[in-house]
């Protein structure tokens, strides 16, 4: 279900009538697949309509749609432009908080007030191309819940000029026709589905799946192929063919993929394995950090009485602990 | 160039301001103080692309920062100094993406300010070789054909013997350097990424050939060079791509002239390697793992980024360019 968020009646007649919505409220009106709001004028009575509205129902998407003033020359009236970012003003001071629409198109300032005179205007242009009273609003509502937010406006007029209100009032029905049609291109695309890879035989955590995907993407990056053929350059059925748990095969899986990224990865794990086999021969454990951040090398070992303890000061002597820092050093032959 | 350019009211009058604004051909906006607007909206660093604002304003504050540990070659003080907030180069890998909340561009015109706090401090380090550089926050060269301050800075070092200015940059827009005598303590110093992968991280910057051939021509001319490998971004043939790098500075004369050359493999601060995912993606240089490292910083691990600057060292011996001249930058063990 989509949520359609207007700001006046006016505006919001054609998308009323194309889309067969009946009234519910003097302010919602629903039909099969969308619900469109009357927000009214300004940022927090769209944000808290929005909100209230948020709480009855489950929305997949929220599209904000409707009239704005022009802050630059450029833009035609009566055009539609998709919104990029959006902006929020109070008092002609920019407030912290913006939030995204769409990956491409005009940015937009939404303004506690409305610009009546082009001095008011002026320190805006800097900010947006076009200005608003309600987006900002609606946007962060959907945002808090997760709802993604899209926002179309329709140019009605250059910002702080004389005779805007009059233009947009004689207008309004054209540019509500206007706005409808626009919505219906809008909904009529469809959203592209995920790729998702399907690994029978092996389990993954939320956490390790998201680790899968991001390796696969560093190697297609990394090879310069589709994430498709990197899946099917994995191996898979050598990986399922050993025998160990799903979730011991996730994690050969990822090491076998970091392995792939990683140029040392393969070099310090047998150096660092050959260095504390010798140690471990003698009954003496040794752990370093796995990030190699640190070089700190905790050394610990058991012993019952105090000819085993003898024997392994003994070995603790001839423990040399430069192989490791030269490891850690990157001291490694690598082609 | 700009969307809008801004500008402290109380600096409209002031001639350097002026000069600016007749070159930009702009009507500006008068404000108050430019963080009225510049960083009070969140505004994404992607936009620049397309609706990057300037700001002309008085820095207030510190004037001059003591520089960090490993930031130039170790045992003479170093600072830097604030001359702009931001840059109108997109390197991928730039930490300004993540350091304000906007990427519009602050220049500030009170140099003179700057260089008062300057001589105090180098009246504070007798017989000191004191180092001041200048590009932390904005490229050092890129806009100096509108803001013409460079005289004024080379003056203080021809003034100052014990003063060393480095101009750290990515440009070719020499116009302005090149109407100044070379001096040994004015230093122009280069970030250079090998040819193949700076076309595809350092977006918008003149080419490494081009950076290359204005060295060139400053060193022809005399002036005091440096270059900084920073960062180093792994690739399977980076160690190739170095030395291609390397033998072309050679064939230019340049190894031997350069007063030093700093080494740095790629690191970022947590949200600055949020925004350079974000922003691009498919960047290369997501291909390598990276880790948490010993100051929170986001890098490639120990033994890996070691491995890659000793390599690239070893190669920068090879080429001629002097041990003593070499140093690791922002490295536990610089």
């Amino acid at each position: 279900m989509h949520l359609i968020t207007m700001a006046h009646l006016g505006e919001a007649q054609g998308v009323i009538e194309l889309f067969n919505l009946k009234r519910i409220t003097p302010q919602v009106f629903e039909g099969d697949n969308l619900t469109c709001l009357i927000t009214g004028e300004g940022p927090f009575e769209a944000a808290t309509s929005a909100a209230y509205l948020f709480g009855q129902k489950n929305y997949t998407s929220v599209i904000n749609l409707g009239i704005a003033g022009s802050l630059s020359a450029e833009l035609v009236i009566g055009s539609i432009h998709p919104v990029r970012s959006v902006y929020l003003v109070i008092d002609g001071k920019p407030q912290f908080k913006s939030f995204k629409s769409l990956e491409k198109g005009i940015d937009c300032v939404t303004s506690f007030e409305r610009i009546l005179s082009p001095n008011k205007a002026l320190p805006l242009t800097g900010i947006a191309k076009l200005v608003d009273r309600e987006a900002w609003g609606v946007a962060m509502a959907a945002k808090t819940l997760s709802i993604p937010f899209q926002s179309y406006k329709l140019i009605s007029d250059e910002a702080g000029s004389l005779g805007a209100c009059e233009v947009v009032r004689e207008k309004a029905e054209e540019w509500s026709q206007q706005l409808a049609l626009y919505l219906k291109t809008i909904l009529v695309k469809v959203e592209k589905e995920t790729d998702t890879f399907k690994l029978e035989g092996f389990h993954f955590t939320f956490t390790t799946r998201h680790q899968f995907e991001q390796l696969l993407k560093k190697i297609s990056l990394r090879d310069e192929l589709l994430l498709d053929e990197v899946f099917a350059s994995l191996p898979l059925d050598n990986i399922k063919n050993e025998i160990m748990s799903p979730k011991e095969r996730a994690k050969a899986l990822l090491n076998f993929m970091e392995g792939k990224l990683d140029p040392l990865k393969e070099k310090l794990q047998e150096g660092l394995a050959n260095w504390k086999a010798i140690s471990e021969k003698n009954g003496i454990s040794l752990q370093t950090d796995q990030t190699w951040e640190s070089q700190e090398v905790k050394v610990s070992f058991n012993v019952s009485n105090n000819e085993e303890l003898n024997q392994k000061i003994k070995s603790l002597a001839e423990l040399n602990i430069k192989p490791f820092i030269n490891l850690r050093n990157g001291n490694i032959h690598v082609e | 160039m700009w969307n809008k350019v801004y500008v402290e009211e109380h600096l409209l009058e002031m001639p350097r301001v002026k000069s600016i604004l007749a070159k930009v051909k702009q009507d500006p906006i008068p404000l108050g103080s430019f963080d009225e607007i510049w960083g009070q909206s969140k505004k994404p660093y992607l936009h620049k692309r397309d609706s990057l604002n300037l700001f002309l304003a008085q820095k207030k504050g510190q004037l001059l920062k003591l520089a960090p540990d490993a930031y130039g070659q170790a045992g003479e003080p170093h600072y830097y100094f604030i001359h702009a907030y931001n840059c109108i180069y997109e390197c991928q890998y730039c930490y300004l993406q993540g350091y304000f909340n906007t990427p519009d561009v602050v220049l500030f015109v009170n140099h003179e300010e700057i260089l008062e706090e300057m001589q105090k401090t180098l009246d504070q380090h007798p017989n000191t070789r004191v180092w001041f550089h200048a590009g932390e926050f904005s490229d050092s060269l890129a806009l100096t054909h509108l803001t013409g301050e460079l005289e004024l800075y080379h003056d203080f070092c021809r003034k100052n013997p014990n003063a060393v200015i480095e101009l750290r940059t990515k440009s070719v827009n020499t116009k302005e350097l090149l109407q100044l005598d070379p001096l040994k303590n004015f230093i122009v110093s280069f970030s250079l990424s090998p040819f193949k992968i700076g076309k595809s991280i350092d977006l918008k910057t003149p080419s490494t050939q081009a950076r290359l051939k204005t060295m060139n021509e400053l060193n022809q001319k005399g002036f005091t060079l440096a270059a900084h490998f920073d960062p180093i971004i792994y690739q399977d043939n980076f160690k190739t791509q170095y030395e291609e790098l390397l033998n072309a500075m050679d064939e230019l004369g340049l190894n031997k002239a350069l007063n030093y050359l700093s080494m740095g493999v790629v690191r970022f601060t947590k949200d600055v390697y949020r925004e350079v995912e974000r922003n691009y993606p498919d960047s290369p240089l997501h291909s390598t793992p990276m880790i948490k490292s010993f100051d929170n910083k986001v890098r490639y691990n120990h033994p890996m980024r070691m491995w890659m600057m000793n390599t690239v060292k070893e190669l920068a011996l090879k080429y001629g360019i002097q041990d003593e001249a070499i140093y690791f930058c922002m490295e536990e063990h610089a």
